[in-house]
């Protein structure tokens, strides 16, 4: 104890000076120390595995789609925290075991290096290795796997790091594609359980709702309310329908009624009799002319050569004759077709008169009677709207309700379409580092660690031998164990 | 009582030393050395401490040690060498073992004269000092008186790891000594062995606090 007292220091803790001594005193210790030293190094150095490290980075896309239509839907789901639940599923029981299942199934398993990256081969590393069945290997690869992987998350970024070490780099990449596939079946499985809960509430909640309604009579108001929709639809097409048809018996009573009164007219009129004899030379002279051009024109294709002097005479008298009848027509100046027309039509108006009589009443009391439906019609249509706007104010009443059942029905829907395409929202980034293969520490880093660790073992030796050591090496510790008594000085040598 | 036996002794051979004042004077006929002192630095320190001790009225210096025989008779007989050296004092040198060691030299070179009464045999070295056998002492009244004639006794008693002869020495000498100096060597002595010692001393009475320790390093044995 008091050799301990002398090892200490009121300032610097412990008395380098001492040790310093001791350092100098235990030579052989400290010739030891330093040989331990440069052997610790090199084979810390050459004994540590190379290890295999790959980065992934991925994302979880949140798909808000649903709760951006409402709130309905996020008041429904639990509030979600990306990170966090991303995290908490990697580090899980049930995400380990299906990771170790799926990297047991691999046909190269037994190839594959699951020991620790640092430490090496392990308890957990034998019992894996005398493992006979799959469940088995896959029980202890799970204890194995949260050495080989670790997974931070970035807040700022909403981004996944994900670092796979070990001593094989097969072993690295299989178990990042393993990783993916995993990671993505949980997700979706996440998705299609929370849809599914989503669902159920809602087809509660819209049950419910629909039972209110039902309560309160608002699917009869509705059904009667699509109903008089339906007949008012009807009888707007029936009135359409009467009002052509009143249209067209209209237009035709009074076609009728105008064809009836210029009929009377014309029946009523006489053609003067030196108009109908102009007309009638006039049609002559129009008949001789194109009789004359015909003959000119078969003469005329006759080559002059091959002309008989009798085709000649005939050809120029014919021409003669065409250009006197051509004179007298141009005398008798414009001449109107009615003249001869008028007669025929006046005397067919005269004959039919009496039918045009008959389908102008006919067609009158038809007329009346579409006035007669056109009004009655109407006078339905008035009534369905009637009740219609009634029935509008009482739906009014029921319409947050209505509206309600509206939106969870259309959220039903939404959902449904969502649970038939559910696809994972883990997205991986195609690019990222290499594998790398590095020694964990550095040489430097074992030399000052070897260093200290040496130190402090030679520390710790100087201090035992010391303690136990009983001899007297100097004059301090002359008088420590004589009671501070003076030191006269060296004992006489003699040559 | 015993403290006033002691004034009476101190102011006794302060007189006598007083009365004894430096004279150097070649002996006849003696060598010129036998041994040449490597540090005599340190014999002048350690005879400095002694005369100190002796001015003060100390007759009889004991340097002990554990087992380093050769290094107790070295130091006395530079103490005695040193005492010499300054003043023309009778001194003598008690040893158990004169035949072997640094002693043996001198004490070979020395005149024997033979018991005669009550007065022991011993060796005188010249007119430096004389050697005397620590068995022909007996703790009497006779070494009392034999010790009155010198005035300076230097002892080199049996070394402490030899029990039986060290309290043989110790059980009739012990009143006589004034300063005990104790030899430790540096490496090889262990601190257990020299509070050994010192328990040693105090076992037989000696009154630790009025007796001065000194100790001398050694080097090398």
């Amino acid at each position: 104890m008091k050799k301990l007292n002398y090892l200490l220091h009121s300032v610097t803790v412990i008395d380098f000076v001492l040790v310093a001594k001791l350092m100098l005193r235990y030579r052989a210790l400290t010739v030891a120390g330093g040989a331990l030293l440069l052997g610790l190094i090199p084979y810390v150095h050459f004994a540590q595995p190379l290890v295999f490290q790959k980065e992934v980075y991925f994302k979880v896309v949140r798909d808000e789609s649903v709760q951006r239509e409402s709130k309905l839907l996020a008041e429904l789901s639990t509030p979600r925290n990306t990170m966090n639940e991303t995290v908490a599923l990697v580090s899980s029981y049930e995400f380990l075991g299906k990771l170790a299942a799926k990297l047991v199934q691999e046909k190269n398993f037994e190839a594959l290096d699951f020991d620790h990256p640092t430490m090496g081969i392990t308890g957990r590393t034998r019992e894996l290795e005398r493992c006979g069945d799959d469940s088995c290997r896959t029980e202890r690869l799970r204890g194995l796997l949260p050495n080989l992987f670790s997974l931070t998350a970035d807040a700022a970024t909403e981004r996944f790091t994900l670092k796979i070490t070990t001593r094989s780099k097969q072993t690295t990449l299989q178990i990042l594609q393993a990783f993916e596939v995993v990671i993505n079946e949980q997700r979706i499985a996440i998705a299609t359980e929370q849809t599914e809960k989503q669902l159920t509430q809602l087809r509660e909640l819209a049950a419910k709702s629909r039972r209110e309604l039902q309560g309160k009579g608002g699917f009869d108001k509705l059904a009667s309310a699509e109903f008089l929709e339906a007949l008012i639809t009807q009888q707007k097409n029936k009135i359409l329908s009467i009002s052509n048809r009143l249209s067209q018996g209209d237009s035709q009573a009074y076609s009728q009624w105008v064809r009836l009164k210029e009929s009377d007219i014309t029946s009523q009129t006489s053609i003067e009799g030196s108009q109908k004899l102009i007309y009638e030379s006039y049609v002559k002279v129009n008949k001789r002319i194109e009789e004359l051009r015909q003959n000119i024109a078969a003469l005329a294709s006759i080559a002059p050569a091959s002309r008989t002097a009798t085709d000649s005479l005939i050809l120029a008298k014919l021409q003669r004759e065409l250009v006197v009848n051509e004179e007298e027509l141009a005398k008798m100046g414009k001449v109107s077709r009615n003249v001869s027309l008028d007669d025929s039509f006046i005397n067919i108006q005269k004959g039919n008169k009496s039918a045009m009589e008959f389908d102008y009443r006919v067609t009158g009391a038809k007329v009346r009677k579409f006035r007669v439906q056109y009004e009655q019609a109407k006078a339905e249509l008035d009534s369905l709207y009637s009740r219609k706007g009634a029935l509008e104010n009482e739906l009014i009443a029921l319409k947050p309700d209505l509206e309600y059942l509206k939106l969870i029905e259309s959220k039903l829907v939404a959902l449904r379409f969502k649970q038939s395409s559910i696809s994972s929202d883990v997205l991986f980034e195609p690019y990222g580092p290499e594998v790398q293969s590095f020694k964990r520490n550095s040489l430097a880093w074992i030399g000052l660690f070897s260093f200290m660790f040496v130190a402090f073992l030679l520390f710790i030796s100087y201090i035992v031998f010391y303690l136990f050591d009983d001899r007297i090496f100097d004059e301090l510790e002359v008088e420590r164990c004589l009671d501070e008594l003076p030191i006269v000085g060296h004992a006489p040598q003699f040559e | 009582m015993s403290e006033l036996s002691l004034d009476l002794k101190h102011e006794r051979r302060k007189s006598r030393l007083t009365r004894k004042r430096p004279e150097i004077v070649d002996p006849q006929g003696a060598p010129s050395s036998f041994y040449r002192i490597e540090n005599p630095h340190d014999m002048v320190a350690i005879g400095a401490t002694c005369l100190e001790d002796f001015n003060r009225g100390a007759q009889h210096f004991v340097f002990a040690s554990t087992n380093y025989k050769s290094t107790q008779q070295r130091a006395v007989l530079a103490v005695a060498s040193y005492f010499d050296h300054l003043f023309r004092i009778r001194t003598l040198i008690v040893s158990d073992n004169l035949d072997r060691g640094p002693f043996k030299t001198l004490v070979d070179a020395s005149a024997k004269h033979e018991r005669a009464g009550s007065r022991p045999a011993h060796n005188r070295f010249y007119h430096h000092f004389d050697f005397i056998s620590l068995p022909e002492l007996t703790g009497d009244e006779a070494s009392q008186s034999f010790f009155e004639d010198y005035d300076l006794v230097l002892w080199d008693p049996p070394c402490l790891n030899n029990s039986a002869e060290v309290s043989k020495c110790m059980g009739r000498f012990a009143n006589y000594f004034d300063s005990i100096t104790i030899i430790v060597a540096n490496a090889a002595a262990k601190s257990s062995d020299q509070r050994e010692l010192r328990r040693h001393f105090d076992g037989f009475g000696i009154n630790v606090s009025g007796i001065r320790f000194r100790e001398v390093l050694k080097v090398n044995e």
